[in-house]
C-alpha cells in the first residue's frame, strides 16, 4: 500500500504537518469567511435581482473568487512575506497578475514594466485631436504637458535584458503633436535639465508618480512657459514659485507606493514623504461635489489637502492623494488672490501639480478623463463643447 | 474552481473536511456528501458542462448494469461494450474534437461552418473513467455499482476530476463502499497535498513565466540560448504542473481515504523513451495498455507489422487524447517512432554501463524536443522553434534575455533539477543509520513543508501567474 506506513518518524511528522496545516485553513478560513462574508451576500443579492441569470452564474462565480481574492484576512502580510522572499532570492522582477510586473533598477527603484512595443495607435487619439480642434475653435491656449515617468532617459539601468517601453511609446506621442502643432512642455526633460532638483529626487522609489518637490518644479515651469508662449502675466509669480515661501514637511519612511503595495515593504523599502504648503496667506474655494455637499473655504492647507492620508497610520495608505484626496471627474478651486482661469485635464500626476497651478489663477477647473463622466454625466469632448475656457493643459503621457 | 486558489484552500476544502468528518457517520451519506461536493466542484468552473458530466454519469452506470447482467451472453454484452465506447468516445469527439474536424476538412478547400462547442475541462479524464468502469465490470475487476450515486463519486470525484490521475475502477471498486479514513492516512495525504501544490505554485507557475515567455516571442527576436531555455522550462514546469496536480489529487484521496495509484515516478531519470513512458503519466500509460495496447494483441505478436501497428494505434490515441490539434498527433508520432525504434532494435540495451549516461542524454533531448512540438501553437511554429534550437537560421546564439531570464530563476531551475531527481529518498537512505541526524531530518521535514505551504499561500493570494494547462486535454 505505502511505503510511509511502515515509517513510525514519517507517521509523527505527517502528523505535525497535518496539525499545522489543518490549523491554518481552517483558521484562515474561518476568519476569512467572517471577513468576506457580508461582501458575497452583496454580490448574491445583487445577483438574485438581475434577471438575465444565464450568463450571470459565471459572472456571480468570478465575484465571489475576486472578493476571496482581494478581502482575504491579513492580504498585505501575505504580500510582504512574497516580497521578503523575492528579495532573498534577489529577484528584480517581481511577477504580477496584472501582467505588469515589477522591476528594480540598479538603485533599488521600482517600475512597472510596459511590454507594448508597438507604435501608437492612431484611432486612440482621435478624441484627443477632436478636443484640440475645439481648443483651436475656441481660439484657447492649449499645452499638452507630459510628466516624467519612472525610467529616466540615462540615468535609471534596468536589468540586463528588460526592456521597457514606456519612454518610446511617449516619445512617439510628442513627436506626432508637435507634428500637428500641438505645444507639448515635456517635463521629462525640463526637470532633468533642471538645476532646482537632483533627478533621483524626481520620483518616489516605491511609486509610479512624481514626488511632490518634483511637482512643485514642474509647475513652476510651466508657469514660465506658460508666460513664454502665451504671454499670461502671472500674478506675484516670484513669490509663489519660490519655494522659500513654502514650508516643506518631511515624513521620512512614511509612504509606499503603488509598485511597492504589489511587492510589500520588505522588498519596496519605504520613500520619505514632503508636503509642500504656502507659507504666505492663502483664501481658497474648493467645490467638489463628489466628495463635498457644498464648497469648502479656507486656506490651501485647509482645502487642498486630506490631513486623514497623512494621519493615518497604515503603512499602505496613499500618501500621495494627500493632495485632492484622490482622483475626481471634476473640481473647481477658487483661489480669490489668483488672476485668470484654467482648465487642467490630468491623471492622478495633476493632484499634487494642479494644486499648485491653483496658486497662479483665480479658478482652475479640474477634469479627470477616466471619471468624468461618472459626475458629469458627459464626456471630456462633450464637456468642452458646451463649455470654454481660456487656458488650457492637458498633462499625462499620453491622451 | 483550481486547487491553487484561495478560494479553494481557505474555504472549499475545510468545509468539506469539516461535513465529511465533523458532520456525517454513516458511509453512504459520506459518499453522497463527496459526490455533491465533486459536482459543485465542477459546477464552480463549469456550470454548463456538469449537466453533461451527470448525463455521463447516468449512462454509464446503465451500462455497468447491463454489462453485468449480460456478461454470459457475448453478442449482447459486446454490443453495450460498443456503445458504451461510441457514447463516451462520441461526448468527446463532439465536444473535443468536432471543431478541429472541421477546420481540418476546411483547410482542404471545403466550407463547413464551426460549431459554438466550448470543451469542457477535464472531459477526457472522466470520459476514460467512465470507459473503465464499464469494462472492468465487464472483465470482472470490480463489482457492479447497484447505486447511481457511486458511480457519480468514482466518474466525479473532485480530486482527480480536471488533471487527473486516470483512476481506474478496479483500483477504488471496493474503496467506495469500503474504505478506513484514519487520523494517519490523512497525515500522508496533507502532506502530500502540500508538496503537489509547492510543485505547481513554486515551481511550475514560476518556471511557465519563463517558457511563456519564450513560446510566445517572435521568431526573429528568439535566440538560441533562449530558445532552449524556455524548453528546458517547459519541461520542468509540465513536469512539476502535472505531477503536482498528481500530487495534490492522491494527498486529497487520502485524506478522504481512498488509494490512488502513483502517476508519475521521476520520469526525467530515464534511459530510454520507453521508461519514460513507465514512468510519466502512468495512469494515462496502463489505461492505454490494458484497454488498447492489450487488446489488439500488445507485444505478443506474430510479426513485427503487427506490432506496429499496435503501437501506432496506441500513440495516435494518445497524441489526440493530449488535445485537438496537429501538434498533439506529431507528438504523439514522434513518440511512435522512438519506441518502434527502441522496441525493435534494443539498442539502449547495448550500452555499456560505464556510458549509461549517454543514454539519459538521448532520453532527455528527445523528451525536450517532444515537449516542444506539444507546446507550440502549431506544427510550423514547433519547426520553427526546433530549427532556432538547432542553430538553423540567422538568430542570434546568445542574448541578454537569456541572462535575465537565468539570473532571475537560476534558484527555481536549480531546484527543478533537485527535484526531478529521487534526491529526497536518496538523503533518507543516507541517514537511515544516523539516528541524530534522523531526528533534525525529521524536524526540518516539517519546517520545510509548513513553510513551502505557507510561501505557496504568498504566492496564490498575491496573484501570482497561475496558469491552468489542461484546458486542452
Amino acid at each position: 500500500m505505502d511505503n510511509d506506513k511502515k515509517d513510525l518518524g514519517a507517521s509523527y511528522r505527517h502528523k505535525a504537518v497535518t496539525i499545522l496545516f489543518v490549523g491554518i485553513i481552517f483558521g484562515f478560513g474561518i476568519a476569512n469567511f467572517i471577513e468576506v462574508h457580508p461582501s458575497i451576500v452583496k454580490v448574491i443579492k445583487q445577483h438574485k435581482t438581475n434577471d438575465d441569470t444565464k450568463n450571470e452564474i459565471s459572472s456571480l462565480i468570478d465575484s465571489i473568487e475576486n472578493i476571496y481574492g482581494e478581502q482575504l484576512v491579513g492580504r498585505m502580510k501575505y504580500i510582504e512575506l512574497n516580497g521578503l522572499v523575492q528579495k532573498i532570492l534577489q529577484k528584480n522582477v517581481v511577477d504580477d497578475s496584472t501582467g505588469k510586473p515589477v522591476i528594480r533598477d540598479s538603485e533599488g527603484n521600482l517600475h512597472f514594466q510596459y511590454y507594448n512595443d508597438k507604435p501608437i495607435q492612431l484611432p486612440a487619439y482621435k478624441t484627443f485631436f477632436e478636443i484640440v480642434d475645439i481648443l483651436k475653435s475656441n481660439n484657447s491656449n492649449f499645452m499638452f504637458v507630459v510628466h516624467p515617468v519612472t525610467e529616466i532617459k540615462g540615468y535609471t539601468q534596468l536589468p540586463e535584458g528588460v526592456t521597457n517601453y514606456n519612454n518610446k511609446l511617449i516619445d512617439e506621442t510628442v513627436d506626432l503633436f508637435r507634428e500637428k502643432d500641438i505645444h507639448v512642455l515635456d517635463l521629462r526633460e525640463e526637470l532633468k535639465n533642471s538645476d532646482k532638483i537632483e533627478v533621483k529626487d524626481m520620483m518616489y522609489k516605491t511609486d509610479h508618480h512624481w514626488t511632490t518637490y518634483a511637482a512643485f518644479c514642474g509647475y513652476e515651469i510651466t508657469l514660465n512657459e506658460l508666460e513664454r508662449v502665451f504671454g499670461i502675466n502671472i500674478k506675484n509669480k516670484e513669490i509663489i514659485t519660490d519655494i522659500n515661501n513654502f514650508n516643506q514637511t518631511i515624513y521620512p519612511e512614511f509612504f509606499i507606493g503603488s509598485a511597492g503595495r504589489r511587492t510589500g515593504v520588505y522588498y519596496s523599502g519605504k520613500d520619505d514623504y514632503t508636503l509642500i504648503t504656502p507659507k504666505f496667506d492663502t483664501h481658497y474655494k474648493l467645490i467638489n461635489e463628489s466628495r463635498f455637499s457644498e464648497a469648502v473655504s479656507g486656506s490651501f492647507e485647509d482645502v487642498i489637502i486630506e490631513k486623514k492620508k497623512l494621519e493615518d497610520d497604515y503603512l499602505y495608505t496613499n500618501r500621495y492623494e494627500a493632495y485632492l484626496g484622490k482622483d475626481y471627474g471634476k473640481q473647481e478651486i477658487i483661489n480669490e488672490d489668483g488672476e485668470g482661469e484654467l482648465l487642467v485635464i490630468q491623471n492622478s500626476f495633476g493632484l499634487p501639480y494642479s494644486s499648485f497651478l491653483s496658486l497662479a489663477f483665480n479658478k482652475v477647473t479640474i477634469l479627470d478623463p477616466r471619471h468624468i463622466e461618472k459626475v458629469t454625466g458627459r464626456s471630456t469632448l462633450q464637456y468642452l463643447q458646451e463649455h470654454k475656457f481660456e487656458n488650457v493643459i492637458w498633462i499625462a503621457t499620453s491622451p | 474552481m483550481i486547487f491553487s486558489s484561495s478560494i479553494f484552500i481557505f474555504w472549499f476544502l475545510p468545509l468539506v473536511i469539516f461535513i465529511y468528518y465533523g458532520l456525517i457517520r454513516n458511509r453512504n451519506y459520506r459518499n453522497i456528501f463527496l459526490l455533491i461536493a465533486s459536482l459543485f466542484f465542477y459546477a464552480w468552473g463549469e456550470p454548463k458542462f456538469v449537466i453533461v458530466m451527470i448525463i455521463s454519469i447516468l449512462i454509464n452506470y446503465i451500462f455497468g448494469v447491463l454489462v453485468d447482467k449480460f456478461k454470459n451472453h457475448n453478442a449482447k454484452v459486446k454490443l453495450i461494450l460498443l456503445s458504451t465506447l461510441v457514447f463516451n468516445l462520441g461526448i468527446m469527439f463532439v465536444f473535443k474534437y468536432l471543431n478541429f474536424m472541421i477546420e481540418s476538412i476546411n483547410q482542404l478547400g471545403v466550407n463547413l461552418p464551426q460549431t459554438n462547442i466550448i470543451l469542457p475541462i477535464g472531459i477526457s479524464f472522466f470520459t476514460f473513467q467512465a470507459i473503465s468502469y464499464v469494462i472492468d465490470v465487464y472483465r470482472g475487476h470490480g463489482r457492479v455499482q447497484k447505486n447511481p450515486l457511486n458511480v457519480g463519486l468514482y466518474i466525479a470525484f473532485f480530486p482527480q476530476l480536471i488533471a487527473g490521475p486516470i483512476v481506474r475502477y478496479e483500483t477504488i471498486a471496493e474503496q467506495i463502499s469500503n474504505r478506513k479514513e484514519s487520523f494517519d492516512l490523512f497525515s500522508q495525504g496533507t502532506t502530500r497535498f502540500i508538496i503537489g501544490l509547492s510543485k505547481k505554485v513554486l515551481l511550475a507557475n514560476t518556471l511557465a513565466i519563463l517558457a511563456d515567455t519564450a513560446f510566445s516571442l517572435p521568431t526573429q527576436e528568439l535566440a538560441v540560448s533562449f530558445a532552449w531555455l524556455g524548453a528546458i522550462a517547459y519541461t520542468f514546469q509540465i513536469y512539476f504542473d502535472f505531477s503536482g496536480y498528481s500530487d495534490m489529487a492522491i494527498g486529497m484521496g487520502k485524506m478522504f481515504g481512498f488509494y490512488f495509484d502513483e502517476n508519475f515516478d521521476y520520469p526525467y531519470i530515464s534511459q530510454s523513451v520507453s521508461e519514460f513512458w513507465r514512468r510519466w503519466h502512468i495512469s494515462l500509460g496502463t489505461w492505454f495498455r490494458d484497454y488498447v495496447y492489450f487488446p489488439l494483441g500488445g507485444s505478443k505478436v506474430d510479426s513485427k507489422g503487427r506490432l506496429v501497428m499496435n503501437l501506432f494505434v496506441v500513440w495516435v490515441l494518445t497524441g489526440v487524447w493530449h488535445g485537438a490539434n496537429w501538434t498533439f498527433i506529431a507528438w504523439g508520432m514522434f513518440y511512435f517512432v522512438l519506441l518502434t525504434l527502441e522496441k525493435l532494435t534494443n539498442f539502449t540495451k547495448y550500452v555499456p554501463k560505464k556510458i549509461k549516461v549517454i543514454l539519459n542524454i538521448y532520453t532527455l533531448l528527445a523528451i525536450i524536443i517532444g515537449w516542444v512540438i506539444f507546446r507550440s501553437n502549431s506544427l510550423k511554429e514547433a519547426i520553427q522553434y526546433l530549427s532556432i534550437m538547432m542553430g538553423i537560421g540567422e538568430n542570434a546564439i546568445f542574448d541578454s534575455l537569456t541572462i535575465l531570464y537565468m539570473k532571475e530563476n537560476l534558484w527555481f531551475l536549480v531546484a527543478g533539477v533537485i527535484f526531478s531527481m529521487p534526491t529526497y529518498k536518496y538523503i533518507v537512505n543516507k541517514l537511515q543509520s544516523k539516528t541524530m541526524l534522523r531526528v533534525i531530518s525529521e524536524i526540518l521535514y516539517v519546517v520545510i513543508l509548513v513553510g513551502a505551504f505557507i510561501i505557496c499561500l504568498t504566492y496564490i493570494i498575491k496573484g501570482t501567474y497561475n496558469p491552468f494547462i489542461y484546458f486542452n486535454f
